[in-house]
């Protein structure tokens, strides 16, 4: 099986929804963590610790693995921006998913008809099917090149 | 030469000669649906600007300008189409029940933006002083909500906030035209026809059990119970405080919510045969006895039952797994049972005030005592209160309704 075959499998046994919120969270945890941290350290520390890993081959081994490891997660996972846009929500549920009978209903349940259409609308987009606005003319010239 | 003329052929000639000259002519399809569909696809879909108009324009916030006006005025044929539509007296969506949950009511898109365009039309003739097609503009509003009916929730959700729109829009006519007691014998009469039958949450209720029922197999029930616990909010791709949310939700529900999404995904993922049978049942019992015997009763009493078994139903799930399918899948029933309450009585509101405008208009002065006999408040089941004020009068409702938490008014204007 593939490399992301066998994540998708292991995070699937974790029993957690993946959702927006979710991916805001753990990455706010993370950067949080990451800054207290960085505070901690000094500058002089910042300034040598290539150095000091190089010298140790067992930092640097472990500081390669972590490397993978991150580019890994990033690669299969992407950026906190990504996490919000259409694509990746495209991924989680098909648009014809989001124009379900529950779908729209539990739309309507947290904003209303409002979110209803703000949700049929999405789903549409994201199908590109209906035309803003299309002339004959424009159709004879997609149809028939003239 | 002897011709010989078939006798069979007399008689085909015949019948073509008595048949009446109506039928001969082309008619439109017996079923509505068909008109709708082609209409959904041959008008042009507004813009983001020209669709923030519409909204601002059939909320009475804005005025129609030149814009909007050349925009509905190109609606104009697929307008027609709809009040052909609306007025046939069937209408089958052809939905197919047997695929479960996951079918789609993508229609619901086009018909939301078409109920704009109709009662932007609406604004428009009245505008032009031309008050009575835009009464019937309202109504066709009216009867297309019949049309996309009862058949599921969310269907009934849209038709009520369609005729929501079209009696706001009515109400609005109803407060700029002249005194004119033949149009509102008229609209009067409409309306009773119309809306005869009132929007009920039983035959939703009846097609919801049959969409469940039909994906509780053990290849299908994963599906759907992914679909049912879809967090809206992933679904919409935007952050909680980008989306337009009426209903705050705390940090302790969302943990408990998973935490109990995490037992079901737990039993799902062992379901078997036995335990899909014993979850029909107790979906069953839910689905068509209790709903359905709740629904029956007067609407604070139906409210408050409903509420109740919505918390038994939860409960009965973290401890029973044969309640687990009825957790996920029950409706929110008492939301749209207020839901349809409120535009109920919004009806009745406006048919009340058609009395009080015939009034009016027939002895030149507002009644100062609500007449006897009039359609009343569905949150009360009394009469409506009635207000004379310096600008018209104000029918207000006498029960509280719960979901919105407030008492509902209705404010009418009398023209000078």
């Amino acid at each position: 099986m593939k490399p992301v075959g066998n994540i998708e499998k292991l995070v699937k046994r974790f029993h957690f929804a993946v959702s927006a919120k979710m991916d805001e969270r753990i990455w706010s945890d993370v950067l949080e963590a990451q800054e207290k941290l960085v505070k901690k350290k000094s500058a002089k520390y910042e300034q040598n610790i290539w150095k000091r890993i190089s010298e140790n081959p067992v930092k640097l081994i472990a500081a390669v693995a972590a490397i993978i490891f991150v580019g890994f997660f990033l690669i299969h996972h992407g950026p906190v921006e990504q996490s919000q846009s259409p694509q990746i929500v495209e991924e989680i549920i098909t648009p014809g998913e989001m124009l379900t009978p529950i779908s729209l209903r539990n739309a309507y349940l947290i904003g209303g008809m409002e979110a209803v259409d703000e949700q049929s609308r999405k789903a549409f987009q994201m199908l590109n099917r209906k035309p803003v606005k299309i002339s004959i003319r424009k159709l004879q010239i997609e149809i028939n090149g003239m | 030469m002897r011709v010989k003329i078939d006798k069979r052929l007399i008689a085909v000639i015949f019948v073509f000669l008595t048949i009446p000259h109506k039928l001969l002519l082309a008619q439109p399809p017996q079923n509505a649906a068909l008109l709708y569909y082609q209409a959904f696809m041959v008008y042009e879909s507004p813009n983001e600007e020209m669709r923030k108009k519409l909204y601002d324009l059939v909320r009475h916030q804005i005025e129609p300008d030149r814009q909007i006006t050349r925009y509905v005025t190109k609606q104009q044929s697929v307008i027609d189409l709809l009040t052909i539509a609306a007025d046939l007296p069937n209408c089958d969506w052809g939905f197919d029940y047997s695929t479960g949950v996951a079918f789609y009511v993508a229609h619901l898109q086009s018909f939301r933006e078409l109920s704009r365009i109709v009662i932007a039309d609406a604004k428009i003739l009245a505008e032009q002083n031309d008050y009575k097609t835009a009464l019937k503009r309202c109504l066709t509003l009216h009867k297309m909500s019949h049309h996309i009916g009862d058949d599921l929730l969310i269907t009934l959700l849209v038709a009520s906030s369609s005729v929501d729109l079209a009696n706001e829009c009515i109400k609005y006519i109803l407060s700029e035209m002249p005194s004119d007691v033949t149009t509102l014998h008229w609209l009067k009469a409409e309306l009773s026809r119309i809306d005869s039958k009132p929007f009920a949450l039983k035959n939703s209720l009846g097609n919801e059990y049959k969409l469940v029922v039909a994906d509780m197999t053990p290849d299908r029930i994963d599906k759907m119970i992914s679909l049912c616990l879809e967090p809206v909010i992933t679904v919409l791709g935007a952050s909680p405080d980008k989306l337009p949310t009426k209903r705050q939700v705390d940090k302790k529900r969302i943990e408990e919510k998973q935490n109990w999404e995490q037992i079901v995904r737990e039993r799902v993922r062992k379901a078997d045969e036995d335990f899909l049978e014993r979850n029909r049942i107790h979906l069953k019992k839910y689905f068509i006895d209790k709903f359905p015997l709740t629904l029956e009763l007067p609407y604070d009493q139906a409210y408050t039952k409903l509420i109740e078994l919505d918390q038994e139903i939860k409960n009965d799930s973290y401890k029973d797994p044969d309640a687990t399918i009825t957790a996920v899948v029950k409706p929110p029933l008492a939301i749209v049972l207020s839901k349809t309450v409120r535009t109920n009585a919004f009806i009745n509101a406006v048919r009340a005030a058609i009395e009080i405008y015939v009034i009016n208009a027939k002895t030149g002065s507002l009644p100062d005592e609500l007449p006897d006999s009039l359609p009343g408040d569905l949150f009360s089941s009394q009469p409506f209160k009635y207000e004379k004020t310096t600008e018209g009068f104000i029918l207000r409702c006498r029960g509280k309704d719960p979901v919105k938490k407030k008492i509902h008014k209705y404010v009418f204007k009398v023209s000078k």
